[in-house]
């Protein structure tokens, strides 16, 4: 007699190891990404937040730095903010090396905060006020660190630095407050007060550009594609050039924008029109592919009740099927839009990298997009710029959530099941 | 932006003017309108508009671009006096209006083809310009890469071997990585997984693919790489901070969710009838997946394989921001490499002129690229038409 099934057991043994194996690879993977991204969000938090001095500033009109009241009036306030320092902390620097260590406190821009803080109210002539300022970047490293219990290998402060800050402590005179200047502010040499609102302008700009270009260029060849030509050797040729289009690697479309638009037509350098074609390119074949696919989804019938009626190809295809296909256009290009907002080698070529402290005001200004500003901060050897590579990152990354957010919830909306 | 305003006011004067235009004719001649009433109007618009950027980009791709108004004014008046006089009530505007349309059509679908080429004929004539200050055999067997040379007076040297070998060590890990695991987690997305854990661990996987490769690189920078230098230093070896493993290890976690979506779309595509078979028959759901699915879907995996392979070479952020530039001919993952992308971005971002060898390497290296990735993309589309074709759904 022949048993039915010889080695059941092992078999099913087998295929339970086996289903056991992938589900915790697969966990080791989720566990992967999300542990990656977790840590960058904690680290990015920490930009959100800096630390500020309270001092008590004396604009006295002793320290106009000319009379004449024809010029543009200002103070020394390097001058005003070191007497404050030495009255607060009772001390009275001799050499040039102590009144350094002084003045390293506070943040080294200081002096054009105040400047645009006088500009704006000139009442304070002559008054004594509270203000509060921002620290140094050493200052406010040390202080997260202190709060995380994290012990550096060399420390950011010299050690009368570190006990003039316990001082300032114990007096109260240092609080943690929310950045807002990170988001309204540009980019800068100090890592205290360089923000990404020049870098958000830049990508508004770039996307804008892009979506100009690509939108028309690539439902253009998808209807072309779906609706009229018929199969041939000539379609056939576009489609395995755009197939092969989405998988060329981004920085050779980097060197075409370089060539083309920046040597042979001579647009702008660094400009978001530039970056913004350039991108267009890398983003059309997306746009083909997800408009065909809604252009398939639409069924025969809507066509051929319009040819019934008398409507011509053309008719047909921007009367009725266009705007039936039209949510999931715009799903797919708003999805593409997310993938092309993270794209950053092409425009690093075409000299996007430029520091940029002002945001632009047309398309055709210097520019730097959100992904390059990143770029260029994580080269920074300095602390605070890592940090603040890290939040411009837990930025970026909302952003991108957001955006594929609302495109699910389009879909969803406007999705029609024929 | 003014121009723009005048081309618009225009077109719609040219619009109102024809309409009224044809009126008057179809009136005095007792005649009734062919089509819509729009279409006479659009007609000659389109004509204005095509005439006037035909005679524009002839003009400035013969002269620069400097300041033409007068030219510029007299084509458009002319380029609207033509598109009114082509108009008469006897012609039919709406059959016209589609014929250009659809021109306008197969214009855009073109535009794909010429970016390809130019794209090719502009790498190929700046690789040939290379090739006349640098001898052939000296870029592709020569292992010294100094394209600034440190001393002065000192030739620079454009051997790009150490540069090949750094790419193929960093796509070799992120491979080695991204392919096995991207295939097993695609298996048990698409047939294994309960179907609430499907969709949690498909979405998981879509934020992963649409983070930006700047935060990977940042992530290998400061993360990934010292972490490695840390470990491996413990027990005694010399260890770069900007180790090949680290940027590879991130270039596979990169790639992973690329690699499983292509092999999840190829798992779906599996006929069920074969799978329905095969269950028929009384094999387990691990047999049916190793013996069943995956042989009939293998020049698919290839094809997938081949499209990872063809985007970890061309992946620049993440090894500009991971690796260093110091060129070596290693294969130690714990030393620091210097992939070909690292190279065209530190070549091109600098201050040297466009005539220099040096830019113009990283044309010739660009070419090279481009190449290789036309190469992996052609062969990845014919196995994944093969295998349409074997599943009848082509």
């Amino acid at each position: 007699m022949i048993k039915p099934f010889p080695n059941i057991n092992r078999r099913l043994l087998k295929d339970r190891l086996f289903k056991a194996f992938s589900a915790g690879l697969v966990l080791l993977i989720l566990s992967l990404f999300l542990g990656l991204f977790a840590g960058i969000c904690w680290k990015g938090l920490s930009s959100f937040f800096k630390a500020e001095i309270v001092l008590d500033l004396s604009f006295s009109k002793r320290y106009l730095k000319s009379t004449d009241p024809g010029q543009e009036q200002a103070l020394n306030y390097n001058f005003i903010l070191r007497k404050a320092l030495q009255k607060e902390l009772d001390v009275l620097p001799q050499t040039l090396e102590e009144n350094r260590e002084l003045m390293g406190l506070v943040s080294p821009t200081t002096d054009i905060a105040l400047h645009s803080l006088f500009q704006k109210n000139p009442e304070i002539l002559g008054t004594r006020r509270q203000i509060s300022l921002r620290v140094s970047d050493n200052v406010d490293q040390t202080l997260k660190m202190k709060i995380l219990d994290f012990e550096p290998a060399n420390s950011l402060l010299t050690e009368t630095q570190q006990e003039w800050l316990e001082t300032l402590k114990d007096q109260d005179q240092i609080h943690q407050r929310f950045n807002t200047s990170f988001f309204t502010s540009s980019d800068s040499r100090d890592p205290m007060v360089a923000g990404i609102w020049a870098a958000l302008i830049g990508s508004l700009y770039t996307l804008m550009v892009t979506l100009l270009i690509s939108l028309p260029l690539g439902v253009g060849t998808a209807l072309y594609l779906e609706e009229f030509a018929s199969k041939n050797r000539w379609t056939n040729w576009i489609e395995i050039n755009i197939a092969n289009l989405a998988a060329v690697p981004s920085i050779i479309f980097g060197l075409l924008g370089l060539s083309i638009f920046l040597t042979v037509w001579g647009l702008p350098r660094s400009s978001p029109l530039v970056g913004g074609m350039t991108l267009a390119l890398i983003m059309m074949p997306t746009v083909v592919v997800s408009t065909r696919s809604a252009l398939k989804a639409i069924p025969k019938g809507i066509r051929e009740g319009a040819f019934a009626l008398g409507a011509s190809k053309v008719q047909t295809t921007f009367h009725h099927v266009l705007p039936l296909a039209l949510p999931g256009i715009i799903t797919g290009a708003i999805l593409g839009l997310a993938r092309t907002l993270g794209e950053s080698a092409p425009l690093l070529l075409v000299g996007m990298v430029a520091f940029v402290s002002q945001p632009p005001l047309t398309p055709m200004d210097a520019a730097t997009v959100l992904p390059v500003q990143i770029f260029t901060w994580a080269r920074n050897p300095e602390r605070g710029f890592i940090e603040n590579t890290a939040g411009a990152i837990f930025v970026l990354i909302l952003i991108l959530i957001g955006i594929s957010m609302i495109a699910k919830i389009l879909r969803q909306r406007f999705e029609r099941k024929w | 932006m003014t121009d723009f305003l005048i081309i618009i006011l225009s077109c719609l004067a040219l619009y109102s003017a024809t309409l009224g235009w044809i009126k008057f004719l179809c009136y005095r001649r007792n005649l009734e309108r062919r089509t819509v009433a729009h279409h006479y109007g659009l007609f000659p618009v389109s004509i204005f508009l095509i005439s006037y950027s035909v005679c524009l980009l002839t003009l400035f791709s013969f002269t620069t671009l400097e300041d033409q108004g007068e030219i510029c004014l007299l084509f458009g008046i002319s380029a609207g006096v033509l598109s009114i006089f082509t108009l008469r009530p006897s012609i039919n505007p709406r059959k016209w209006l589609e014929r250009i349309v659809k021109a306008l059509l197969f214009c855009c679908s073109g535009v794909a083809i010429i970016v390809t080429l130019s794209i090719g004929i502009i790498l190929f004539f700046q690789t040939c310009r290379f090739f006349q200050q640098i001898p052939f055999s000296n870029f592709f067997l020569g292992t010294e890469w100094s394209p600034t040379s440190a001393i002065i007076g000192a030739r620079p040297s454009f051997g790009s071997l150490p540069l090949f070998s750094g790419t193929l060590l960093i796509t070799s890990i992120g491979l080695a990585l991204a392919i096995p695991f991207g295939i097993i987690s695609s298996i048990y997305i698409t047939m294994i997984a309960p179907k609430r854990a499907r969709k949690i661990i498909t979405s998981i996987f879509e934020v992963a693919a649409g983070v930006p490769t700047v935060v990977y690189g940042f992530l290998a920078m400061t993360t990934v790489s010292p972490w490695i230098k840390k470990l491996i230093e413990g027990h005694g070896y010399t260890v770069s901070s900007e180790n090949a493993l680290g940027a590879g290890l991130v270039l596979g976690v990169m790639i992973l969710p690329y690699m499983s979506s292509l092999c999840q779309d190829l798992f779906k595509s599996v006929p069920q009838a074969l799978k329905d078979a095969s269950y028929a028959l009384g094999a387990t759901t691990t047999e049916t997946i190793f013996k069943v699915v995956l042989p009939a879907s293998f020049p698919g995996v290839m094809s997938a394989a081949l499209l990872s392979l063809s985007r970890a070479i061309g992946e620049t952020m993440l090894v500009v921001m991971a690796l260093s530039l110091t060129p070596q001919l290693t294969a130690n993952p714990f030393e620091a490499v210097t992939t070909v992308t690292v190279q065209m971005v530190s070549l091109l971002t600098g201050d040297q002129s466009f005539d220099s060898p040096g830019p113009l390497a990283a044309f010739a290296l660009g070419f090279v690229l481009f190449l290789i990735t036309l190469i992996l993309n052609l062969g990845a589309f014919q196995m994944v038409r093969r295998v349409r074709r074997q599943f009848g759904n082509d």
